[in-house]
């Protein structure tokens, strides 16, 4: 076939010379593959000089200059650009409340930011004010005997824990990456390899101060102004700004740890899900290299739990060590030389990722002494970009290896090399208030189980359709099968309606236009 | 050979606030690497940040902890001088007048009135910040100083560099200079090149024949001893050949010195050469920590928390120094019986706000 046969088979729109054609990367640009939604459009402007005049007269900071402005111009996941207004950094919650008030007076959206780990652009404001949170980040009482702790919710988890191990405490759970917010993460659930024991980060929260979007400031909890507690929990930031939370804590322990190498994706969450239903470990989690590689990470708070495990439940995994599964792994790409390209990318990988894992100021004779500065140092080393995306799925225990596996061929289409990171979630019959029309999937049961998908950009250049066809493929499968997700809003917005219901989310719509009358917080993250 | 990156390369993973102590006392993300980066990336240019980029202290905590590998100080460092390149070609008239340097004989520890700037102001006119260095170095009189002890650099197997804190201690300077083999030659060098240092952090440029003339007094030497972080870094792209430590690893080498750290020590290594060399002296230090069960001013990620954290500014005396704050956070929550410090600028700020008795670390060292 010749180019000009070629070209006219593709039917590209004729165009007039001297003038410009239809966008190439338009709408129709990906045939067969629904676009939805990417940046909103920028709020305007309308009234911002007066209500910049009334916020410096309540004596707050508005940075108005580029070099402010600039600094949040995009969030973790680098696909998503937007210049804010003006920036506010938090200090009190009187602030935030003043801040909220004049918004609503003056209709100027306020986008809330924490650690701005976001991958979809929801701490990104188009437009408007950006809160940054961290500067509300102190800790304000550590009860030891409690065993509670109150924080500024602006407080990245890893500064809470510096406070904690100061007096041999700790966190129950967080996310593995140190720079989260408690905000933010209590705002959008929070998973860490305790979950399947403990549950989400933001079931650890006991009470939490809030500034509602029309500027109150009000305490809630379980027993108290429950109603919204249970909305700003998992809300994504529609119905109130934390400010404080009452977090519950532990005494600090190491970890004992384990890893387990499988081939099989499947035969690897058959033997997670059963570990999580017997209690047999305290942490336990699923890291993999592509789906040749699949890492299988158990560990213990006490010898005592690790004596028990390796009685009852070790030899029931179908797991092997590291040589044993290097010996296989050989015979394997042995017998398919034409595959060695694979084989030297998992070479490499093992090479460059495993001292990481196991430097020895922070892990000693198999026990790991800081958990969240090991894995969030790998994480950002060995999967950071200046863009990432990281779609995800949520589903039922039962619905969970379906929902991998054609995630995983996902994967396989648009990515020559990815990983995979799955965990359960212990859930808390009590929270079921706390979980509608959040990550966690309605029809979950005990645990609910997540999986996220990060294709390794690996100094690649991808357009952002490539990103976003990627991104629908894998939530269709969360349609498909009636899950959800931990990263639907933002640029993933459009999924909303089809995987909630319109019912729910009507609901929802009502109770956020009766709390957030000018919908000025956090605008189209989800509304 | 790894290849530095600069601020293009920055993901925003906000690692380097983390140990920031300049964002730790402001919680203020432009006060910090990250800020800097960011702030780049989206099109502004260094002048438009020069205040956030001169409060630096450099301190090097971000450096080790980058993923990007980005070179932070270096970064610091090469904004600055296109700081000052700008303010010179655009001959910036500043509204804030600048102090006069202070009075000749007070060395650099800064005044507590924060010089001829109002309380908390800092130098705003950057392109004149080289000569306020030089006016400064003029004025002190750190060169001068011979130690007793000190014999010829050029017959010396190892030579100390102790800098002007421990040059007014000669009781201290006299214990590190036992750190020796007794078999083998030893100077306290008469030049440190603290001015060098300071040039170094001002980015200015540094006399080629002074600088010759330093490197030159040092040739010969098999160890060097450095008390200056800064120094030290740059030391050792100057002397490849030469064993360069700090005071703080030297001391913390000798036997005498870790049998005498106690469990219920608070140990503080000096920042600055902790996180030029991390990746090396992380192990010595985790070893020192195994064997002594003291406490170190390490926080989770590994990183000295510094007691002082003054820019240079403060430092030269132009602006006040504000390190209260950062001395309780590094204290906080710990039980000690006593400090142990490597740097003697920490033994006098934990000294204002402790009544933990603090001892440099040469005074673990026997009689």
């Amino acid at each position: 076939m010749s180019i000009r046969e070629s070209a006219s088979s593709l039917h590209y729109p004729e165009i007039v010379p001297g003038t410009l054609g239809p966008c190439p990367v338009g709408v129709d640009a990906l045939q067969g593959i629904k676009r939805q939604q990417t940046n909103p459009s920028r709020w305007k402007g309308q009234g911002w000089e007066d209500f910049a005049i009334e916020v410096r007269k309540c004596g707050i900071e508005l940075r108005e200059q580029v070099a402010a402005r600039g600094t949040f111009a995009t969030d973790a996941g680098g696909t998503a650009y937007g210049m804010p207004h003006g920036v506010v950094i938090a200090r009190t919650a009187r602030q935030v409340a003043d801040l909220l008030r004049l918004a609503q007076q003056f209709r100027v959206p306020v986008t809330v930011r924490g650690g701005g780990l976001t991958t979809e652009g929801e701490s990104v404001a188009f437009g408007g004010v950006l809160l940054d949170m961290t500067g509300m980040s102190r800790v304000l009482e550590i009860d030891a005997d409690g065993l509670t702790v109150r924080t500024e919710a602006g407080i990245f988890w890893h500064s809470l824990a510096e406070e904690l191990r100061r007096v041999n405490m700790d966190y129950f759970s967080a996310p593995l990456n140190m720079t989260s917010s408690v905000g933010g993460t209590l705002g959008v659930g929070g998973i860490d390899v305790n979950s399947p024991r403990l549950g989400c980060s933001a079931d650890q929260a006991l009470s939490l101060q809030v500034v509602t979007p029309t500027g109150e400031i009000v305490e809630c909890s379980d027993t108290q102004n429950a109603t919204l507690f249970q909305r700003v929990i998992l809300g994504y930031g529609q119905f109130g700004v934390i400010t404080e939370a009452t977090l519950k804590i532990r005494p600090y322990t190491p970890l004992r740890m384990h890893y387990f190498y499988y081939g099989s994706l499947r035969t690897a969450i058959e033997d997670l899900q059963m570990l999580d239903r017997h209690d047999a470990s305290d942490y336990s989690g699923i890291l993999t290299i592509m789906d040749k590689a699949v890492n299988l990470l158990v560990a213990f708070d006490s010898p005592e739990r690790e004596a028990a495990f390796k009685a009852s439940w070790q030899q029931k995994l179908r797991g092997h060590g590291e040589m044993g599964f290097a010996l296989r792994m050989l015979a394997r790409y042995a017998l398919r030389p034409w595959k060695l390209g694979e084989a030297w990318y998992l070479f490499q990988r093992k090479r460059e990722l495993f001292p990481e894992l196991h430097r020895p100021e922070y892990m000693r004779e198999g026990i790991m002494f800081d958990r969240s500065v090991v894995f969030s140092r790998a994480v950002w080393k060995f999967w950071g970009n200046k863009q990432m995306v990281i779609p995800d799925l949520a589903t039922s225990a039962e619905k969970f290896v379906a929902a991998v596996e054609r995630g995983n061929r996902v994967c396989r289409k648009y990515f020559p090399h990815y990983t995979l990171y799955l965990v359960g979630i212990k859930l808390r019959p009590e929270h079921r208030e706390h979980y509608e029309m959040s990550c966690i999937p309605p029809d979950a049961e005990g645990w609910a189980y997540g999986c996220e998908f990060e294709p390794m950009i690996d100094n690649q250049v991808y357009s952002r359709d490539h990103y976003q066809s990627f991104k629908n493929a894998i939530y269709d499968i969360g349609v498909d099968l009636g899950g959800s997700y931990y990263r639907f809003g933002g640029m993933m917005k459009g999924y909303i309606r089809r995987v909630f219901g319109d019912e729910v989310v009507d609901r929802h719509l009502a109770l956020k236009r009766q709390a957030d009358p000018g919908m000025i917080l956090n605008r189209d993250v989800i509304f | 050979m790894n290849v530095l990156k600069d601020h293009s390369a920055c993901s925003g993973c906000s690692l380097c606030l983390l140990v920031c102590p300049m964002w730790r006392r402001s919680r203020d993300i432009s006060l910090s690497a990250h800020g800097y980066a960011k702030a780049l990336q989206n099109g502004v240019a260094a002048n438009e940040i020069a205040e956030e980029i001169w409060s630096c202290s450099l301190c090097g905590a971000c450096d080790p902890v980058c993923p990007e590998q980005i070179d932070l100080t270096g970064m610091i460092l090469k904004l600055r001088g296109e700081i000052i390149e700008l303010f010179k070609i655009h001959d910036t008239v500043s509204s804030n007048p600048l102090p006069s340097p202070p009075p000749a004989g007070e060395g650099t520890e800064p005044s507590p009135a924060g010089g001829g700037q109002g309380e908390g102001k800092a130098v705003t006119d950057y392109g004149n910040i080289n000569k306020l260095v030089q006016n400064k170095i003029l004025n002190v009189a750190i060169l001068t100083q011979v130690s007793d002890q000190a014999v010829s650099s050029h017959q010396a197997d190892t030579i100390i560099l102790p800098g002007p804190a421990l040059r007014k201690n000669p009781d201290i300077l006299a214990r590190i200079g036992t750190l020796s083999d007794s078999q083998h030659k030893h100077a306290i060098a008469d030049d440190d090149g603290t001015d060098i240092s300071l040039v170094l952090e001002a980015v200015g440029e540094i006399n080629s024949e002074r600088l010759q003339g330093f490197i030159d007094s040092l040739r010969g030497a098999n160890k060097i001893i450095v008390a200056d972080g800064l120094l030290l870094k740059h030391l050792k792209r100057w002397l490849p050949e030469t064993k360069l430590i700090s005071v703080g690893e030297a001391l913390s080498n000798h036997s005498a010195v870790r049998r005498s750290l106690r469990t219920t020590d608070l140990y503080v290594i000096e920042p600055r050469a902790y996180h030029a060399d991390y990746q090396r002296l992380v192990k010595h230090y985790d070893r020192l920590r195994i064997e002594s069960g003291s406490a170190f001013n390490l926080d989770l990620q590994r990183i000295a928390i510094p007691v002082n954290s003054r820019s240079l500014q403060q430092r030269l005396g132009f602006v006040a120094p504000d390190d209260e704050e950062q001395a309780r956070w590094v204290l906080h929550g710990r039980r000690v019986s006593r400090i142990v410090v490597e740097c003697l600028e920490d033994r006098e700020t934990l000294e204002k706000i402790t009544n933990i008795p603090v001892v440099h670390l040469s005074e673990l060292l026997p009689d």
